[in-house]
């Protein structure tokens, strides 16, 4: 296992290569020849010389780091926004202006799963997809939140270890697994709202049809 | 029933074991020991019979009140013992326990062993009273009030602090000192439209108290009026409408769902799935996820377009021209090819209509060749025309001859790569394109990604 400060932006490519310091293609190419996902896009391809074939798996590779670049803030986030204690703290702060609460989060873990794909398209006609599958899961232990106005402020204490896998029709290409120094180095600047736009307006109002 | 225990008891405990010169003749008349021997309401007395005889069943009795039944005796270890909880209504006072054997209800008990047990006072929270809130309340506990420090004139004051504290047992009769103060006034906020949790909280942080007289849905009305200076501790009233509150459920994340999973997980959750669009996977969702709504409410999504068919079904192209021919192929996704010659119209073609091939396959189709009409040209002349069509034939012929000499050698060139083969690549990589060129025909390879936001999900371990 890799242990390290994480160093900006904190996305998802950086959990599987910011350490080792691969390229992402090579490695996702040389995955992808391997597990035969390569060899499937080029039959549905068709015929195509020995050196555009080469060109298309390297493209099909670049794709699919793109693929990596989700922000890691954005996944911790998206788990803490359906943490109860957050967001009772954030509604509680919202409702009294100026207060501060502290909550202990303890040991919770947020799972991310995103499902691309990428359409393989012959003179604009699709011939085939590529369903890729990224999933991260954060193990966080004893980390403590301070929520201000409705906004994560700060972050002390804790433990964050981060898995990711990546895979492309259902064959694992990379895994990683890393420990992340969240309260040192995720950037929260002025703070991250925990409430969804509406809900963060203290006007109770709830407006949705019923059917 | 009772009744007559209660006077069996009696005589017993008033006349002594000796009335019972049965048992008392026999065993060592000891008193009943209770470990403690005085504890507040709710509390444990350990109870151990002195009985020197085998072990048997006895009766425990709180006052005149049957209150469990256990094994008494003695045995090797000693004497047997039993736990009893002090009643939670046991006023404070003396009380006594007694046990007895076999039962204490009988005209001879046989045998009967009984202690006094003292009910503490517990010393109730005062916080916040006024003094004669406070007296009433200790009154209540069987509790007096010895001492007050601070404004004990002003009928505003209420009690800060207290001594014992709440919750101490305590003999009963004893006293209980208090300090009072006079709050600052505190402002009373604006709680109207607001639920009534929302409301509690609120008076809660301005140091009042929310009393409710009806309704359930939100505050339409209150008492004192918002901006109004009260005492900190005053009660605010307030009337709530008659809307019922709705049961509010989290809209869930359905992006990246298919239509079925999205269905599924709203109904889970309690929503009714509206889709707008589409017919792939969710790409957008209203109310955004995270959302408090009513339950029932609809979530309105939108599915990106649906992938299309890998597979396309071979059109009859039969007596069609060629550009019907090819028009034909083109809309789902296929190439025409002729053997020979476009003129005419499509005598056969292959594979045969109606089979399921890979999307940008080749159909390849035999056109008739029109019925030639009388050529009157004398024959050893060429119409200008012809001849002209014959030089460029020939020209072509050399040109391909020529370039298919040439490729295998190109073809293991990188050089010929970088010459033939056009990338087009976005900054977004929103998209990419392969563009083969030169004489070959040219087919272009594109990749469209569909980036996915993804869904996060949370699992709190238990405390």
């Amino acid at each position: 296992m890799i242990t390290s400060t994480v160093a900006e932006p904190l996305t998802a490519r950086a959990i599987f290569f910011a350490e080792s310091g691969a390229d992402p293609t090579a490695v996702l190419t040389q995955s992808m020849e391997t597990g035969g996902v390569a060899a499937e896009v080029l039959r549905s391809i068709g015929r195509l010389s020995n050196a555009a074939q080469v060109e298309v798996k390297r493209q099909v590779a670049v794709v699919a780091g793109g693929v990596l670049d989700v922000n890691v803030v954005d996944l911790l986030v998206g788990g803490w926004r359906k943490h109860a204690a957050l967001v009772a703290a954030a509604r509680h702060t919202l409702v009294v202006p100026g207060s501060e609460e502290v909550v202990d989060l303890a040991s919770h873990r947020i799972r991310s799963v995103h499902r691309p794909y990428v359409s393989v398209l012959i003179d604009d006609v699709q011939v085939a997809k590529i369903d890729f599958e990224l999933t991260v899961v954060f193990e966080i232990k004893a980390l403590v939140a301070v929520v201000r106005a409705g906004r994560l402020v700060a972050l002390s204490g804790g433990q964050c270890e981060a898995a990711a896998t990546i895979a492309a029709e259902g064959v694992l290409l990379v895994q990683q697994r890393r420990l992340l120094d969240l309260n040192a180095r995720l950037p929260l600047g002025d703070g991250i709202q925990l409430l969804a736009a509406r809900a963060a307006d203290t006007s109770p109002v709830a407006t949705w049809s019923t059917p | 029933m009772p009744q007559l225990r209660a006077i069996a008891l009696a005589i017993t405990v008033g006349f002594g074991l000796l009335t019972f010169p049965g048992v008392a003749g026999a065993l060592p008349v000891q008193p009943l020991d209770l470990d403690p021997k005085k504890g507040p309401p709710g509390s444990t007395v350990k109870v151990t019979p002195s009985l020197n005889a085998s072990p048997g069943g006895c009766v425990a009795f709180w006052d005149s009140q049957e209150v469990a039944r256990f094994t008494c005796g003695v045995d090797s270890g000693g004497f047997l013992s039993t736990d009893l909880t002090v009643p939670a209504t046991a006023a404070p006072g003396q009380h006594t326990i007694t046990v007895c054997r076999p039962d204490c209800g009988g005209i001879d008990p046989g045998w009967a062993q009984s202690a006094p047990f003292a009910v503490l006072a517990v010393v109730p929270d005062l916080g916040k009273l006024h003094l004669p809130e406070a007296r009433s309340q200790l009154k209540s506990a069987f509790l007096t009030l010895r001492s007050v420090q601070g404004p004990a004139d002003d009928p505003t004051a209420r009690i800060v602090s207290q001594d014992p504290t709440a919750g101490t047992a305590v003999d009963p009769g004893s006293g209980v000192n208090v300090t009072v103060a006079v709050s600052p006034p505190v402002t009373v906020p604006d709680l109207r439209g607001r639920t009534r949790t929302e409301a509690e909280a609120l008076a809660t942080r301005s140091r009042l108290v929310l009393r409710v007289r009806s309704g359930s849905g939100r505050v339409d009305g209150q008492e004192p009026q918002p901006g109004s200076e009260v005492p900190a501790g005053s009660v605010v009233t307030v009337t709530l409408d008659a809307r019922p509150q709705p049961v509010l459920v989290t809209v869930p994340d359905l992006r990246g769902d298919t239509r079925v999973e999205a269905e599924a997980l709203a109904t889970r959750s309690r929503l009714v799935l509206r889709v707008r669009s589409g017919s792939g996977r969710v790409d957008g969702q209203e109310p955004q996820p995270g959302r408090q709504v009513p339950a029932g409410s609809v979530v309105t999504v939108t599915l990106d377009a649906s992938p299309q068919p890998v597979l396309a079904t071979v059109p009859d192209l039969r007596g069609s021209t060629w550009a019907e021919a090819e028009s034909a192929v083109r809309v789902v996704g296929l190439v025409l090819q002729s053997e020979r010659e476009r003129a005419g119209t499509v005598q056969a073609q292959s594979p045969p209509p109606g089979t399921r091939v890979r999307r940008g396959s080749t159909v390849t189709v035999t056109m008739a060749v029109p019925t030639a009409t009388p050529d009157t040209t004398p024959i050893g002349t060429l119409r200008p025309m012809t001849m002209f069509a014959g030089v460029a034939l020939i020209l072509a012929l050399a040109a391909l001859v020529t370039s298919t000499l040439r490729s295998p050698r190109r073809r293991r060139s990188h050089q010929w790569v970088r010459h033939h083969v056009r990338v087009l690549s976005r900054a977004t990589l929103s998209e990419t394109v392969t563009s083969a060129t030169g004489p070959e025909p040219s087919r272009r390879v594109g990749l469209e990604p569909h980036p996915d936001h993804g869904n996060q999900t949370l699992e709190e371990a238990h405390r």
